[in-house]
Protein backbone atom coordinates (compact mmCIF):
# COMPACT_ATOMS: atom_id res chain seq x y z
CA UNK A 1 0.00 0.00 0.00
CA UNK A 2 2.91 2.35 0.62
CA UNK A 3 3.92 2.21 -3.03
CA UNK A 4 0.36 2.67 -4.21
CA UNK A 5 -0.29 6.42 -4.38
CA UNK A 6 -3.51 7.51 -2.73
CA UNK A 7 -6.19 8.67 -5.14
CA UNK A 8 -7.67 10.88 -2.43
CA UNK A 9 -5.58 12.70 0.14
CA UNK A 10 -7.07 15.04 2.73
CA UNK A 11 -4.56 16.61 5.08
CA UNK A 12 -5.63 18.74 8.03
CA UNK A 13 -8.74 19.96 6.24
CA UNK A 14 -10.94 22.44 8.05
CA UNK A 15 -14.31 23.71 6.94
CA UNK A 16 -16.73 25.99 8.70
CA UNK A 17 -19.87 27.90 7.88
CA UNK A 18 -19.58 31.15 9.80
CA UNK A 19 -19.00 30.14 13.40
CA UNK A 20 -20.03 26.54 12.90
CA UNK A 21 -17.07 24.25 12.55
CA UNK A 22 -17.98 21.38 10.21
CA UNK A 23 -14.63 19.66 9.71
CA UNK A 24 -11.64 20.00 12.00
CA UNK A 25 -8.20 18.84 11.08
CA UNK A 26 -9.63 16.16 8.87
CA UNK A 27 -7.23 13.55 7.47
CA UNK A 28 -8.14 10.84 4.98
CA UNK A 29 -6.23 8.72 2.50
CA UNK A 30 -8.06 6.50 0.04
CA UNK A 31 -6.32 4.18 -2.40
CA UNK A 32 -7.57 3.63 -5.93
CA UNK A 33 -10.39 1.09 -6.07
CA UNK A 34 -11.04 1.18 -2.35
CA UNK A 35 -14.65 1.16 -1.10
CA UNK A 36 -15.05 3.31 1.95
CA UNK A 37 -18.24 3.64 3.99
CA UNK A 38 -18.67 6.74 6.13
CA UNK A 39 -21.07 6.43 9.04
CA UNK A 40 -21.93 8.65 11.96
CA UNK A 41 -24.66 10.83 13.42
CA UNK A 42 -26.19 13.56 11.26
CA UNK A 43 -24.29 16.82 11.35
CA UNK A 44 -20.97 15.02 11.77
CA UNK A 45 -19.62 16.41 8.48
CA UNK A 46 -20.03 13.25 6.37
CA UNK A 47 -21.80 14.91 3.47
CA UNK A 48 -19.51 17.92 3.63
CA UNK A 49 -16.51 15.75 2.82
CA UNK A 50 -18.23 14.53 -0.32
CA UNK A 51 -19.14 18.08 -1.34
CA UNK A 52 -15.54 19.19 -0.84
CA UNK A 53 -14.19 16.27 -2.88
CA UNK A 54 -16.71 17.07 -5.62
CA UNK A 55 -15.57 20.68 -5.64
CA UNK A 56 -19.05 21.97 -4.82
CA UNK A 57 -17.63 23.83 -1.86
CA UNK A 58 -14.21 25.00 -0.84
CA UNK A 59 -12.35 24.46 2.42
CA UNK A 60 -10.54 26.97 4.60
CA UNK A 61 -7.25 25.28 5.37
CA UNK A 62 -5.33 22.06 4.86
CA UNK A 63 -4.93 20.32 1.54
CA UNK A 64 -7.10 18.08 -0.62
CA UNK A 65 -5.46 16.20 -3.46
CA UNK A 66 -7.28 14.06 -5.98
CA UNK A 67 -5.03 11.92 -8.18
CA UNK A 68 -2.25 14.23 -7.02
CA UNK A 69 -4.05 17.41 -8.16
CA UNK A 70 -4.67 20.02 -5.51
CA UNK A 71 -8.24 21.26 -5.12
CA UNK A 72 -8.06 24.99 -4.50
CA UNK A 73 -8.97 26.07 -0.99
CA UNK A 74 -11.11 29.13 -0.37
CA UNK A 75 -8.10 31.44 -0.31
CA UNK A 76 -6.56 29.94 -3.42
CA UNK A 77 -9.72 30.32 -5.45
CA UNK A 78 -9.76 33.93 -4.13
CA UNK A 79 -13.41 34.64 -4.60
CA UNK A 80 -15.44 34.20 -1.45
CA UNK A 81 -18.21 32.61 -3.45
CA UNK A 82 -15.95 29.85 -4.70
CA UNK A 83 -18.75 27.35 -4.66
CA UNK A 84 -18.10 26.47 -8.25
CA UNK A 85 -14.53 25.32 -8.28
CA UNK A 86 -13.55 24.48 -11.83
CA UNK A 87 -11.25 21.52 -11.85
CA UNK A 88 -9.74 20.20 -15.03
CA UNK A 89 -9.96 16.46 -15.50
CA UNK A 90 -11.55 16.09 -12.11
CA UNK A 91 -12.69 12.50 -12.38
CA UNK A 92 -15.16 12.53 -9.54
CA UNK A 93 -18.87 11.84 -9.67
CA UNK A 94 -21.51 12.37 -7.01
CA UNK A 95 -24.90 10.77 -6.50
CA UNK A 96 -27.15 12.96 -4.39
CA UNK A 97 -29.59 12.13 -1.64
CA UNK A 98 -32.38 13.89 -3.52
CA UNK A 99 -31.31 12.63 -6.98
CA UNK A 100 -31.21 16.15 -8.48
CA UNK A 101 -32.29 14.91 -11.87
CA UNK A 102 -32.98 17.58 -14.47
CA UNK A 103 -36.80 17.72 -14.51
CA UNK A 104 -37.05 19.11 -18.06
CA UNK A 105 -35.21 16.12 -19.54
CA UNK A 106 -36.25 12.51 -19.94
CA UNK A 107 -34.39 9.73 -18.14
CA UNK A 108 -32.11 9.05 -21.06
CA UNK A 109 -31.56 12.75 -21.78
CA UNK A 110 -30.44 13.18 -18.19
CA UNK A 111 -27.79 10.54 -18.77
CA UNK A 112 -26.56 11.53 -22.23
CA UNK A 113 -26.45 15.30 -21.80
CA UNK A 114 -23.09 15.52 -20.03
CA UNK A 115 -21.32 12.86 -22.11
CA UNK A 116 -22.39 14.71 -25.27
CA UNK A 117 -21.66 18.25 -24.09
CA UNK A 118 -18.70 17.67 -21.80
CA UNK A 119 -17.02 14.51 -23.08
CA UNK A 120 -18.00 15.34 -26.69
CA UNK A 121 -19.38 11.87 -27.30
CA UNK A 122 -21.59 11.43 -30.36
CA UNK A 123 -25.30 11.26 -29.46
CA UNK A 124 -25.44 7.68 -30.75
CA UNK A 125 -22.48 6.58 -28.62
CA UNK A 126 -23.91 8.38 -25.60
CA UNK A 127 -27.26 6.63 -26.07
CA UNK A 128 -25.62 3.24 -26.33
CA UNK A 129 -23.68 3.97 -23.17
CA UNK A 130 -26.83 5.13 -21.41
CA UNK A 131 -28.81 2.01 -22.39
CA UNK A 132 -25.99 -0.24 -21.13
CA UNK A 133 -25.99 1.66 -17.87
CA UNK A 134 -29.78 1.47 -17.51
CA UNK A 135 -29.48 -2.27 -17.85
CA UNK A 136 -26.75 -2.28 -15.24
CA UNK A 137 -28.80 -0.29 -12.74
CA UNK A 138 -31.96 -2.27 -13.49
CA UNK A 139 -34.04 0.38 -15.22
CA UNK A 140 -36.08 -1.05 -18.05
CA UNK A 141 -38.40 0.63 -20.54
CA UNK A 142 -38.29 4.00 -18.82
CA UNK A 143 -35.86 5.77 -21.19
CA UNK A 144 -38.34 8.41 -22.28
CA UNK A 145 -40.07 9.00 -18.96
CA UNK A 146 -39.61 12.31 -17.22
CA UNK A 147 -38.31 12.31 -13.65
CA UNK A 148 -41.74 13.23 -12.24
CA UNK A 149 -43.15 10.07 -13.83
CA UNK A 150 -40.58 7.86 -12.10
CA UNK A 151 -40.62 6.39 -8.61
CA UNK A 152 -37.93 7.48 -6.18
CA UNK A 153 -36.08 4.24 -6.73
CA UNK A 154 -36.18 4.67 -10.50
CA UNK A 155 -35.04 8.28 -10.21
CA UNK A 156 -32.08 7.27 -8.12
CA UNK A 157 -31.16 4.56 -10.64
CA UNK A 158 -31.19 7.21 -13.38
CA UNK A 159 -29.00 9.43 -11.19
CA UNK A 160 -26.53 6.58 -10.65
CA UNK A 161 -26.44 5.90 -14.39
CA UNK A 162 -25.95 9.62 -15.02
CA UNK A 163 -22.93 9.71 -12.73
CA UNK A 164 -21.51 6.49 -14.21
CA UNK A 165 -21.89 7.79 -17.76
CA UNK A 166 -19.07 10.24 -17.08
CA UNK A 167 -16.83 7.26 -16.23
CA UNK A 168 -15.40 8.78 -13.06
CA UNK A 169 -12.50 7.19 -11.20
CA UNK A 170 -14.09 8.17 -7.91
CA UNK A 171 -17.79 7.90 -7.16
CA UNK A 172 -19.31 9.56 -4.12
CA UNK A 173 -22.69 8.50 -2.74
CA UNK A 174 -24.41 10.89 -0.39
CA UNK A 175 -27.08 9.01 1.60
CA UNK A 176 -28.57 7.85 -1.66
CA UNK A 177 -31.35 5.82 -0.06
CA UNK A 178 -32.39 8.28 2.66
CA UNK A 179 -35.05 9.95 0.53
CA UNK A 180 -36.57 6.66 -0.68
CA UNK A 181 -39.66 4.87 0.53
CA UNK A 182 -38.59 1.88 2.64
CA UNK A 183 -39.68 -0.71 0.08
CA UNK A 184 -37.46 0.90 -2.59
CA UNK A 185 -34.26 1.03 -0.51
CA UNK A 186 -33.23 -2.59 -1.03
CA UNK A 187 -33.28 -2.38 -4.83
CA UNK A 188 -31.05 0.66 -4.98
CA UNK A 189 -28.66 -0.81 -2.42
CA UNK A 190 -28.36 -3.91 -4.59
CA UNK A 191 -27.33 -1.70 -7.50
CA UNK A 192 -24.56 -0.27 -5.34
CA UNK A 193 -23.55 -3.71 -4.08
CA UNK A 194 -23.19 -4.92 -7.64
CA UNK A 195 -21.26 -1.83 -8.61
CA UNK A 196 -18.88 -2.25 -5.68
CA UNK A 197 -18.32 -5.89 -6.49
CA UNK A 198 -17.90 -5.57 -10.24
CA UNK A 199 -16.19 -2.25 -10.89
CA UNK A 200 -12.78 -0.94 -10.01
CA UNK A 201 -14.12 2.51 -9.26
CA UNK A 202 -13.15 4.09 -5.96
CA UNK A 203 -16.29 4.52 -3.85
CA UNK A 204 -17.01 6.72 -0.87
CA UNK A 205 -20.42 5.96 0.53
CA UNK A 206 -22.09 8.02 3.21
CA UNK A 207 -24.89 5.86 4.58
CA UNK A 208 -27.16 5.04 7.47
CA UNK A 209 -27.61 1.46 6.23
CA UNK A 210 -25.25 -0.46 8.47
CA UNK A 211 -25.74 -3.89 6.90
CA UNK A 212 -24.96 -2.36 3.54
CA UNK A 213 -21.85 -0.58 4.88
CA UNK A 214 -20.66 -3.87 6.31
CA UNK A 215 -21.23 -5.75 3.05
CA UNK A 216 -19.72 -3.41 0.50
CA UNK A 217 -16.88 -1.60 2.18
CA UNK A 218 -13.21 -2.37 2.61
CA UNK A 219 -13.07 0.20 5.36
CA UNK A 220 -15.56 1.98 7.57
CA UNK A 221 -15.06 5.46 8.98
CA UNK A 222 -17.03 6.53 12.01
CA UNK A 223 -17.31 10.30 12.19
CA UNK A 224 -18.53 12.63 14.86
CA UNK A 225 -18.33 16.43 15.11
CA UNK A 226 -16.16 16.84 12.05
CA UNK A 227 -13.55 14.26 13.00
CA UNK A 228 -12.90 10.61 12.30
CA UNK A 229 -13.34 8.94 15.66
CA UNK A 230 -12.56 5.43 14.56
CA UNK A 231 -11.85 3.56 11.34
CA UNK A 232 -11.06 0.05 10.27
CA UNK A 233 -12.31 -2.95 8.34
CA UNK A 234 -16.06 -3.47 8.70
CA UNK A 235 -15.60 -6.74 10.57
CA UNK A 236 -13.75 -4.89 13.28
CA UNK A 237 -15.88 -1.73 13.43
CA UNK A 238 -19.17 -3.61 13.60
CA UNK A 239 -18.17 -6.50 15.85
CA UNK A 240 -15.55 -4.98 18.09
CA UNK A 241 -15.60 -1.15 18.01
CA UNK A 242 -12.86 0.25 20.20
CA UNK A 243 -14.29 3.66 20.87
CA UNK A 244 -17.16 4.16 23.28
CA UNK A 245 -18.82 6.71 20.98
CA UNK A 246 -18.77 4.26 18.07
CA UNK A 247 -20.29 1.62 20.35
CA UNK A 248 -23.12 3.84 21.51
CA UNK A 249 -23.83 5.05 17.96
CA UNK A 250 -24.00 1.49 16.63
CA UNK A 251 -26.09 0.34 19.57
CA UNK A 252 -28.59 3.07 18.93
CA UNK A 253 -28.81 2.71 15.15
CA UNK A 254 -28.79 -1.09 15.07
CA UNK A 255 -31.29 -1.25 17.90
CA UNK A 256 -33.57 0.98 15.88
CA UNK A 257 -33.35 -0.95 12.65
CA UNK A 258 -33.97 -4.37 14.16
CA UNK B 1 -69.86 66.98 -28.87
CA UNK B 2 -70.94 64.19 -31.16
CA UNK B 3 -69.00 61.17 -32.29
CA UNK B 4 -68.66 61.18 -36.09
CA UNK B 5 -68.67 57.51 -37.03
CA UNK B 6 -68.04 58.37 -40.64
CA UNK B 7 -64.87 60.26 -39.72
CA UNK B 8 -63.75 57.44 -37.43
CA UNK B 9 -63.99 54.98 -40.29
CA UNK B 10 -62.33 57.40 -42.65
CA UNK B 11 -59.23 57.88 -40.50
CA UNK B 12 -58.91 54.20 -39.70
CA UNK B 13 -56.44 53.36 -42.53
CA UNK B 14 -54.17 56.20 -41.41
CA UNK B 15 -54.30 55.03 -37.80
CA UNK B 16 -53.64 51.46 -38.81
CA UNK B 17 -50.50 52.58 -40.61
CA UNK B 18 -49.39 54.12 -37.30
CA UNK B 19 -50.37 50.90 -35.57
CA UNK B 20 -48.02 48.93 -37.81
CA UNK B 21 -45.14 51.11 -36.66
CA UNK B 22 -46.25 50.72 -33.03
CA UNK B 23 -46.33 46.95 -33.34
CA UNK B 24 -42.97 46.84 -35.09
CA UNK B 25 -41.39 48.97 -32.38
CA UNK B 26 -43.00 46.86 -29.65
CA UNK B 27 -41.91 43.54 -31.06
CA UNK B 28 -38.38 44.69 -31.88
CA UNK B 29 -38.09 46.39 -28.49
CA UNK B 30 -39.36 43.28 -26.73
CA UNK B 31 -36.86 41.04 -28.48
CA UNK B 32 -34.11 43.47 -27.42
CA UNK B 33 -35.43 43.38 -23.87
CA UNK B 34 -35.61 39.56 -23.77
CA UNK B 35 -32.01 39.35 -24.94
CA UNK B 36 -30.84 42.24 -22.76
CA UNK B 37 -32.41 40.53 -19.75
CA UNK B 38 -30.54 37.34 -20.60
CA UNK B 39 -27.31 39.30 -20.59
CA UNK B 40 -28.04 41.07 -17.31
CA UNK B 41 -29.59 38.24 -15.28
CA UNK B 42 -26.56 35.87 -15.14
CA UNK B 43 -24.54 38.90 -14.01
CA UNK B 44 -26.34 38.68 -10.66
CA UNK B 45 -24.74 35.30 -10.04
CA UNK B 46 -21.39 35.90 -11.68
CA UNK B 47 -18.31 34.82 -9.76
CA UNK B 48 -16.72 38.22 -10.13
CA UNK B 49 -17.83 40.89 -7.69
CA UNK B 50 -17.31 43.53 -10.39
CA UNK B 51 -19.73 41.80 -12.77
CA UNK B 52 -22.31 41.47 -9.99
CA UNK B 53 -22.04 45.11 -8.96
CA UNK B 54 -22.08 46.28 -12.58
CA UNK B 55 -25.25 44.39 -13.50
CA UNK B 56 -26.99 45.46 -10.29
CA UNK B 57 -25.96 49.09 -10.79
CA UNK B 58 -27.06 49.14 -14.40
CA UNK B 59 -30.44 47.64 -13.58
CA UNK B 60 -31.04 50.11 -10.75
CA UNK B 61 -30.02 53.04 -12.96
CA UNK B 62 -32.35 52.00 -15.75
CA UNK B 63 -35.28 51.27 -13.46
CA UNK B 64 -34.99 54.48 -11.52
CA UNK B 65 -35.02 56.98 -14.37
CA UNK B 66 -38.11 57.68 -16.51
CA UNK B 67 -38.34 56.01 -19.89
CA UNK B 68 -39.10 59.32 -21.58
CA UNK B 69 -35.92 60.85 -20.17
CA UNK B 70 -33.93 57.86 -21.41
CA UNK B 71 -35.50 58.19 -24.85
CA UNK B 72 -34.63 61.90 -24.99
CA UNK B 73 -31.14 61.11 -23.80
CA UNK B 74 -30.65 58.56 -26.55
CA UNK B 75 -32.32 60.67 -29.21
CA UNK B 76 -30.63 64.00 -28.46
CA UNK B 77 -27.59 62.87 -26.48
CA UNK B 78 -26.10 60.15 -28.66
CA UNK B 79 -25.71 62.34 -31.77
CA UNK B 80 -23.58 64.68 -29.64
CA UNK B 81 -21.30 61.72 -29.04
CA UNK B 82 -21.16 61.14 -32.77
CA UNK B 83 -23.55 58.16 -32.69
CA UNK B 84 -26.37 58.59 -35.16
CA UNK B 85 -29.24 56.12 -35.22
CA UNK B 86 -32.58 56.51 -36.97
CA UNK B 87 -35.45 57.57 -34.73
CA UNK B 88 -36.94 54.08 -35.02
CA UNK B 89 -33.73 52.32 -34.02
CA UNK B 90 -33.26 54.74 -31.13
CA UNK B 91 -36.81 54.08 -29.98
CA UNK B 92 -36.43 50.33 -30.21
CA UNK B 93 -33.14 50.47 -28.30
CA UNK B 94 -34.67 52.77 -25.70
CA UNK B 95 -37.63 50.44 -25.09
CA UNK B 96 -35.36 47.40 -25.20
CA UNK B 97 -32.85 48.73 -22.67
CA UNK B 98 -35.53 50.02 -20.32
CA UNK B 99 -37.48 46.77 -20.28
CA UNK B 100 -34.38 44.56 -20.19
CA UNK B 101 -33.82 45.85 -16.66
CA UNK B 102 -37.30 44.68 -15.63
CA UNK B 103 -37.05 41.45 -17.53
CA UNK B 104 -33.67 40.69 -15.95
CA UNK B 105 -35.50 40.82 -12.61
CA UNK B 106 -38.17 38.47 -13.94
CA UNK B 107 -35.54 35.99 -15.10
CA UNK B 108 -33.80 36.35 -11.74
CA UNK B 109 -37.02 35.38 -9.97
CA UNK B 110 -37.27 32.32 -12.20
CA UNK B 111 -33.63 31.43 -11.62
CA UNK B 112 -33.86 31.88 -7.86
CA UNK B 113 -36.70 29.36 -7.83
CA UNK B 114 -34.40 26.64 -9.21
CA UNK B 115 -33.25 24.39 -6.35
CA UNK B 116 -29.53 24.55 -5.46
CA UNK B 117 -29.36 20.83 -6.24
CA UNK B 118 -29.69 21.60 -9.95
CA UNK B 119 -26.55 23.75 -9.85
CA UNK B 120 -24.78 21.06 -7.82
CA UNK B 121 -25.77 18.34 -10.27
CA UNK B 122 -24.66 20.44 -13.24
CA UNK B 123 -21.31 21.05 -11.63
CA UNK B 124 -20.89 17.43 -10.61
CA UNK B 125 -21.32 16.54 -14.29
CA UNK B 126 -18.65 19.14 -15.17
CA UNK B 127 -20.87 21.35 -17.29
CA UNK B 128 -19.26 24.71 -17.96
CA UNK B 129 -20.83 27.84 -16.58
CA UNK B 130 -22.47 28.72 -19.89
CA UNK B 131 -23.64 25.14 -20.52
CA UNK B 132 -25.22 25.16 -17.07
CA UNK B 133 -27.13 28.33 -17.89
CA UNK B 134 -28.15 27.30 -21.39
CA UNK B 135 -28.97 23.64 -20.88
CA UNK B 136 -30.00 23.31 -17.25
CA UNK B 137 -31.05 26.57 -15.61
CA UNK B 138 -32.79 28.69 -18.25
CA UNK B 139 -34.92 25.89 -19.74
CA UNK B 140 -36.37 25.44 -16.24
CA UNK B 141 -36.43 29.09 -15.22
CA UNK B 142 -38.12 30.65 -18.23
CA UNK B 143 -41.39 28.69 -18.80
CA UNK B 144 -42.82 29.62 -15.37
CA UNK B 145 -42.17 33.32 -15.98
CA UNK B 146 -43.73 33.47 -19.47
CA UNK B 147 -47.00 34.96 -18.10
CA UNK B 148 -45.03 37.73 -16.41
CA UNK B 149 -43.10 38.34 -19.61
CA UNK B 150 -46.47 38.64 -21.35
CA UNK B 151 -47.48 41.38 -18.92
CA UNK B 152 -44.31 43.28 -19.76
CA UNK B 153 -44.97 42.87 -23.47
CA UNK B 154 -48.40 44.46 -23.02
CA UNK B 155 -46.89 47.09 -20.73
CA UNK B 156 -44.33 47.98 -23.36
CA UNK B 157 -46.99 48.13 -26.05
CA UNK B 158 -48.89 50.67 -24.00
CA UNK B 159 -45.75 52.78 -23.45
CA UNK B 160 -45.07 53.16 -27.17
CA UNK B 161 -46.96 56.50 -27.48
CA UNK B 162 -43.86 57.95 -25.82
CA UNK B 163 -42.08 57.22 -29.10
CA UNK B 164 -44.15 60.02 -30.65
CA UNK B 165 -41.95 62.38 -28.64
CA UNK B 166 -38.93 61.33 -30.65
CA UNK B 167 -40.68 61.74 -34.01
CA UNK B 168 -41.57 58.10 -34.62
CA UNK B 169 -44.79 57.95 -36.70
CA UNK B 170 -46.55 55.44 -34.48
CA UNK B 171 -50.23 55.24 -33.61
CA UNK B 172 -50.45 58.33 -31.40
CA UNK B 173 -48.51 60.38 -33.95
CA UNK B 174 -50.96 59.30 -36.60
CA UNK B 175 -53.86 60.40 -34.40
CA UNK B 176 -52.22 63.75 -33.74
CA UNK B 177 -51.79 64.18 -37.44
CA UNK B 178 -55.51 63.68 -37.87
CA UNK B 179 -56.31 66.24 -35.17
CA UNK B 180 -53.97 68.69 -36.90
CA UNK B 181 -55.90 68.54 -40.14
CA UNK B 182 -59.48 67.97 -38.97
CA UNK B 183 -59.49 69.74 -35.57
CA UNK B 184 -61.45 66.75 -34.30
CA UNK B 185 -60.14 65.15 -31.14
CA UNK B 186 -62.81 62.74 -29.96
CA UNK B 187 -62.73 60.39 -32.91
CA UNK B 188 -58.98 59.91 -33.34
CA UNK B 189 -58.22 59.50 -29.62
CA UNK B 190 -61.21 57.26 -29.05
CA UNK B 191 -60.06 55.10 -31.91
CA UNK B 192 -56.52 55.02 -30.53
CA UNK B 193 -57.84 53.93 -27.14
CA UNK B 194 -60.00 51.24 -28.74
CA UNK B 195 -57.13 49.92 -30.83
CA UNK B 196 -54.87 49.70 -27.77
CA UNK B 197 -57.65 47.99 -25.83
CA UNK B 198 -58.35 45.39 -28.50
CA UNK B 199 -54.70 44.48 -29.01
CA UNK B 200 -53.69 44.51 -25.33
CA UNK B 201 -56.68 42.47 -24.30
CA UNK B 202 -56.31 39.87 -27.04
CA UNK B 203 -52.59 39.56 -26.24
CA UNK B 204 -53.40 38.97 -22.60
CA UNK B 205 -55.90 36.28 -23.62
CA UNK B 206 -53.21 34.69 -25.76
CA UNK B 207 -50.81 34.58 -22.82
CA UNK B 208 -53.50 33.20 -20.54
CA UNK B 209 -54.01 30.42 -23.05
CA UNK B 210 -50.24 29.84 -23.22
CA UNK B 211 -50.10 29.77 -19.44
CA UNK B 212 -52.64 26.95 -19.35
CA UNK B 213 -50.81 25.10 -22.10
CA UNK B 214 -47.47 25.07 -20.25
CA UNK B 215 -49.28 24.40 -16.99
CA UNK B 216 -47.84 27.00 -14.65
Amino acid sequence: MASEPSIIQCQGVTKSYGDTQILQDFDLEVTAGEKVAIIGPSGSGKSTILRLLMGLESYQSGRILISGNLLPSEKESRSKRARRVPVQGHDVGLVFQHFNLFPHMTAIENVIEAPIRVLKLSPAAARTRARDLFEKVGLFGRDDAYPRQLSGGEQQRVAIARALAMQPKILLFDEVTSALDPELVGGVLNVLRKLAAESGVTMLVVTHEMAFARDVSDRVLFMEKGRIIEQGPPSLIFSAPQNERTRSFLREILGKSD
Amino acid sequence: MTFDVHLAVQILPLLLRGLVVTIEATLAGFVCALIGGLVLAPGYRANSQIARTASRGLVEFIRNTPLLVQLYFLFYGLPLLGIRFSAMLTGVLGLGIYYSAYIAEVYRGGVDAIPAGQWDAAQALRFSRSQTWRRIILPQAIPPVIPVLGNYLIGMFKETPLLAMITIPELLSAARQVTGTTYRYTEPYTMVALIFLVISYSTSLLFRHLERRIGV
